[in-house]
C-alpha cells in the first residue's frame, strides 16, 4: 500500500463519520439480533452435520457385517447327495448299463441352508410310517387308567398324526440327473436281398419296430 | 469495558462481549460499507456479512491493539463489498486508454466536512468510486487494484481520473451553489 493518500486530513476525517447527514442511523439491537441468529443458526448446522455424520457411521457399521453374513450364507456351494436313476424300460440299457458305467452329469445347486434342514428333519418320517400299534401304545403309558367307565374299556383309538405336507417347491429345484449312454443311439437295421427283392427293416428304435427276418 | 478485555472474552464465545464490540464498530462500518455501496440496505445486510465473519475468524487473530483490529475489520468489509459489486457486474468499465491524471485539489477536499465528502464520493458511478474508494483512502495502488478488482493497471488509472474530474466538477457545482446561496 501506498502512503501518499493517508496524509490527507479528509482522509482521517471521513474515516471517523459514524452516520451520514440526514439518513436513519442502523438499529444495532435489530441488526445485532439478526446476526447472533445467524451465527446460532449455522453453528446448529454445523453440529447436526456432524450428528447426521455419526448415526450413518454407525448404521453402516451395523450393516456392513450383516450384509456380508447374508451374501456368504447364500452364496456357499452345497452339493446334495446325485441320486443317479438307470434306464431300465429297455433291455439293452440293462446290458449297456452293466457292461459300461453311465457318465453321470449332476447339476450342482444352490439351496438355502434352512430349507435343507427342514427336508432332513421330516425324511425320515417319511421313510418309516407311523405304525398305529406303537402310537397307542405310547397313549396308554401317558393316559390315565380308569378301570370302572365305558371308556376304559374301549381302546382309544390314536388320533392320525398330522404329517407335514412337504411341497416339493420347498424341497427346492430338484436335482436334474442325466444318465448318457454313448452308445445307444437310435439305429435302424435292415436286410437288402441279393435277389433284388424288397428291402426289409427288421429293426427300427425310434419306431420300436422289431421283426423277424422273413425269407 | 475494555476492547482488549472484549476480544479475549469475544474469543471465548461470549455473545455479550461480541454484542459490545459490534455495538462499537458498527457505525464506522456501515459508513465504510455505504462508501463502496450506495444502497442502504445492501450495505446493513453486508455488514452483517462482515461482522459475521469477524466473529467467525475472531479465534484465530492475535490482538496487536486498536488500530489493528479497526484495518482487520475494515478490510473483512470493503472485501465484502467488493464481493458484493464483482457479483452485480456494477463496475462500468470506459474504456482502458489511460486518460490523463488530474490532479484533485486536496486543499478543496480539506475545506469539506466529512458528510459533505462522504455525499461527493456516494455521487460517483460504481467504478469510478471503488477505484477512488481504494487509491485516495484505502491508498492502495494500482497494480494491488488491478489484481483485487481483475482489470488492468490501465483501467484502473483511467477510471481514477475520470473519478477526480468528475469530482471537480462536482466541487465546482457546490462551490456555485455555495456562491448563489451567499448571493442570495
Amino acid at each position: 500500500m501506498s502512503n501518499e493518500a493517508h496524509n490527507k486530513d479528509w482522509v482521517s476525517r471521513l474515516d471517523g463519520l459514524n452516520h451520514a447527514a440526514g439518513e436513519a442511523g442502523l438499529d444495532k439491537n435489530a441488526a445485532w439480533d439478526k446476526l447472533h441468529t445467524r451465527m446460532q443458526r449455522k453453528q446448529r448446522k454445523s453440529k447436526a452435520g456432524w450428528y447426521w455424520a455419526a448415526a450413518a457411521c454407525v448404521l453402516a457399521a451395523c450393516l456392513i457385517p450383516a450384509l456380508l453374513v447374508h451374501k456368504q450364507k447364500y452364496t456357499g456351494v452345497h452339493t446334495s447327495p446325485a441320486v443317479t436313476y438307470h434306464h431300465s424300460d429297455t433291455a439293452a440299457a440293462s446290458v449297456i448299463s452293466k457292461k459300461e458305467a453311465p457318465v453321470n452329469v449332476v447339476k450342482e445347486m444352490h439351496k438355502p441352508v434352512a430349507a435343507q434342514q427342514e427336508v432332513a428333519a421330516i425324511l425320515p418320517a417319511l421313510i418309516h410310517p407311523v405304525n398305529p400299534t406303537n402310537i397307542t401304545a405310547a397313549l396308554k403309558k401317558d393316559t390315565l387308567q380308569i378301570t370302572d367307565t365305558m371308556l376304559a374299556a374301549v381302546p382309544a383309538t390314536a388320533a392320525p398324526k398330522k404329517m407335514r405336507v412337504v411341497h416339493i417347491n420347498e424341497l427346492g429345484e430338484a436335482t436334474v440327473n442325466e444318465v448318457v449312454y454313448p452308445e445307444y443311439k437310435p439305429f435302424t437295421i435292415r436286410v437288402n436281398s441279393p435277389a433284388g427283392l424288397g428291402d426289409q427293416t427288421i429293426a427300427n428304435s425310434t419306431l420300436n419296430i422289431h421283426l423277424s427276418p422273413k425269407n | 469495558m475494555d476492547l482488549p478485555v472484549l476480544i479475549k472474552e469475544a474469543k471465548q464465545g461470549s455473545a455479550a462481549a461480541q454484542k459490545c464490540i459490534f455495538d462499537q464498530l458498527a457505525d464506522k462500518m456501515l459508513m465504510v460499507c455505504r462508501r463502496y455501496v450506495k444502497n442502504q440496505e445492501d450495505a446493513e445486510e453486508l455488514l452483517l456479512d462482515g461482522f459475521y465473519k469477524f466473529f467467525k475468524g475472531l479465534p484465530a487473530f492475535n490482538y496487536q491493539g486498536e488500530a489493528a483490529l479497526y484495518t482487520w475489520l475494515k478490510r473483512i468489509m470493503i472485501n465484502e463489498c467488493l464481493m458484493f459489486l464483482r457479483k452485480k457486474q456494477a463496475f462500468v468499465i470506459v474504456s482502458e486508454t489511460v486518460a490523463e491524471t488530474i490532479p484533485l485539489e486536496e486543499e478543496a477536499l480539506n475545506n469539506l466536512s466529512a458528510t459533505d465528502i462522504f455525499n461527493l464520493i456516494v455521487q460517483l458511478p460504481a467504478g469510478y468510486r471503488t477505484v477512488f474508494n481504494l487509491h485516495a483512502i484505502e491508498g492502495m495502488n494500482h497494480g494491488e487494484i488491478a489484481s483485487l478488482l481483475g482489470i488492468s493497471e490501465g483501467t484502473s488509472k483511467s477510471q481514477l481520473s475520470k473519478a477526480r474530474s468528475l469530482l471537480q466538477k462536482m466541487l465546482l457545482q457546490k462551490n456555485i451553489t455555495y456562491v448563489k446561496r451567499s448571493t442570495q
